[in-house]
């Protein structure tokens, strides 16, 4: 890093009342999230918060999740090089999810049958071997998906407090944060997360608000618009341009990804649904928690497209553009993921500074707590449990679930140190979800809906979301799908939203011919299997509440 | 098509609901939270240490 952009990054308001008031959140969070150790003896109350958990709560819980410090960056940064125009997939999301808390699109079924993980479901519907199977492939791509988080959430939290400027800031803040948060998962399980979910709801949409209502008031609308349209012309309002770097083939794929994924397939969100109080309480919880899909992509797009015209149209910002803005072609000197961060850490009056940092840092906690104890809990449960052929006591089940959080954050703290990935954290997130989730989705979809699709089918589905490892950058080079022209730029024969929505459809297709090629037998545990389908498509949800201590599975 | 005024209707109506709903949030989550504390407070005691099928 040169001495221009060294200084330039140490600019910010950030002082000691900010750090205090961070300071203060964090303990209050560790302590409330150690307060609750002693409920966490059973595996129910420790992955699942005994089921208990009620709508608002479960909607506190549901934002804090999915409203990561990561989606935070990797939004500003589409905001930031797409414009108004990547609102369109905040739009998606908020719709996909409303459609799934007004119909009960998969989840509502799988709160009726009352498991606790997707790949339980793949057991009640499909047998064992698929729930290990399918649990193998979720833990493969969830924990790659998450292994640029830590790294990604410590940027901004380097980018705003101005420690940027300082070679190995970044380095201890990552490690910081993640001893944090594994100390309160570890030991209070569902329902520190959860509780430690609330306290972080409250900071984050505090921190949301006032700092996109600050930026309105400092730069102003209209500036903000014909910033926008100065930079990026008609393409950074209207996603169906091509040039837009959208279109329509990318609107799609978001339908697929932020529309129905993102609500009811992604494991960390349909945990959440499956810790609700009755099926009822799930389909609320939806609804309102459309808002918070669509905020949690708009409101950090809004920050990229603030930080873009504060840096392209504002004295104050002039000094970044040669730090963040490429000339003749050639590589800017910062990654504009630290853009938004750098600007928020100018823009924010002190006191706000440190009330959005705080809320910027409870998304980074809330969003680790939940993937390390689903990833965790489907490990235990889903994998080692049904393979294990002696009983399995609830103490060993909690105690093993706790030592592959910790595990889960070593290979996180090392991912963020070693790894050295070229592609942009959006591409390596969609690539590496989709192999998990573009088998799921279709395997989730028609397990529940098409009584015919049969274990050998599923099976096929689940294994064609492989096929997304054809959009990493290394292997589409090394297969050919991406090369260099003449004129030395690389070209794609595929882009990844392409290779998605294909993906998706060798996955129905496979399902279907596999499970009316080789549906099947009829047994008692597949008669068994037909009435739980029946019950799993009833439309009776009157009563839905479980019982205490009830066993898993 | 206005893309302009369209995302400006967006934006605007979603920090008004979203503000709303954090208001509704924040005070009937401390609710169910008080709920679930009662719930687990009564459960306490009651899950031993028994093995499970699977």
């Amino acid at each position: 890093m040169n001495e221009a952009a060294r200084h330039a990054l140490s600019q910010t308001n950030f002082g000691t009342i900010d750090a205090v008031i961070v300071v203060i959140y964090l303990l209050v969070s560790l302590g409330i999230g150690l307060s609750v150790k002693r409920y966490a003896g059973s595996m129910e109350n420790y992955v699942g918060a005994g089921r208990k958990v009620g709508t608002w709560l479960g909607v506190a819980t549901m934002t804090g999740t999915e409203l990561g410090l990561v989606t935070v960056m990797y939004s500003a940064q589409k905001g930031f090089s797409g414009g108004f125009a990547a609102f369109h997939v905040g739009v998606i999301a908020g719709v996909g999810t409303l459609f799934v808390g007004l119909t009960g699109f998969i989840v509502g079924p799988l709160r009726r049958m009352e498991v606790l993980t997707i790949p339980e479901f793949y057991e009640k519907r499909f047998g064992r071997k698929i729930r290990v199977i399918g649990a193998l492939v979720l833990v493969l791509a969830g924990v790659l998906n998450m292994g640029l988080f830590l790294q990604t959430g410590s940027m901004f939290i380097v980018g705003v407090t101005g420690m940027a400027s300082e070679g190995e800031a970044l380095k201890w803040v990552m490690i910081g944060l993640l001893s944090l948060v594994l100390v309160y998962t570890t030991l209070g399980g569902m329902i520190s997360v959860i509780l430690t979910d609330y306290i972080q709801f409250v900071v984050l949409s505090i921190g949301l608000l006032s700092a996109t209502v600050l930026a309105i008031w400092q730069l102003g609308w209209s500036s903000i618009v014909a910033g926008v349209y100065a930079q990026l012309g008609d393409a950074g309002f209207d996603p169906t341009l091509e040039g837009s770097g959208f279109g329509w083939t990318y609107i799609f794929w978001m339908v697929v990804t932020t529309g129905f994924v993102g609500s009811a397939v992604w494991p960390t969100a349909v945990a959440r649904a499956l810790a609700m109080e009755s099926e009822q309480a799930v389909r609320r919880q939806y609804c309102w928690s459309s808002l918070s899909f669509a905020a949690r992509f708009i409101i950090p797009y809004f920050w990229g497209i603030c930080a873009l015209v504060y840096i392209t149209a504002t004295p104050a910002g002039a000094d970044l553009q040669e730090l963040f803005l490429s000339e003749q072609g050639n590589e800017p000197a910062l990654e504009n993921l630290y853009a938004m961060p750098v600007f928020m850490g100018r823009l924010l009056p002190t006191v706000f500074l440190g009330i959005v940092t705080a809320g910027m840092i409870a998304a980074f906690m809330s969003t680790h707590d939940s993937y390390f104890l689903t990833w965790s809990s489907v490990i235990t449960q889903d994998i080692v449990a049904p393979l294990k052929a002696t009983s399995f006591s609830t103490a060993s089940r909690v105690r093993l679930t706790r030592i592959l959080i910790l595990l889960m954050g070593g290979y996180v703290l090392y991912w963020s140190l070693f790894y050295k990935g070229r592609q942009d954290i959006w591409d390596y997130m969609a690539v590496t979800g989709g192999i998990y989730f573009t088998g799921a989705f279709v395997v989730l979809m028609m397990g529940v809906y098409w009584k015919r699709t049969s274990s050998f089918g599923a099976l096929l589905g689940l294994l064609s979301g492989l096929l997304m490892l054809l959009a990493l950058e290394p292997v589409q080079t090394a297969v050919g799908l991406r090369y260099q022209t003449a004129s030395g730029e690389w070209t794609e024969r595929l882009t990844s939203p392409q290779i998605g929505l294909i993906t998706v459809a060798v996955s129905i297709v496979l399902t279907v011919i596999g499970s009316l090629g080789r549906p099947d037998r009829v047994d008692s545990s597949r008669i068994e299997n037909e009435t739980s389908f029946e019950d799993l498509r009833s439309s009776d949800v009157s009563q839905q509440d479980s019982t205490a201590g009830e066993t898993l599975s | 098509m206005n893309w302009e005024l369209i995302w400006l209707v967006i934006f605007f109506g979603l920090l008004l609901a979203f503000g709303t709903m954090a208001i509704l949030v924040i005070i009937n989550g401390a609710r169910d939270i008080r709920k679930l504390l009662v719930y687990l407070e009564e459960s306490d005691g009651k899950d031993g240490d028994q093995p499970r099928p699977d």
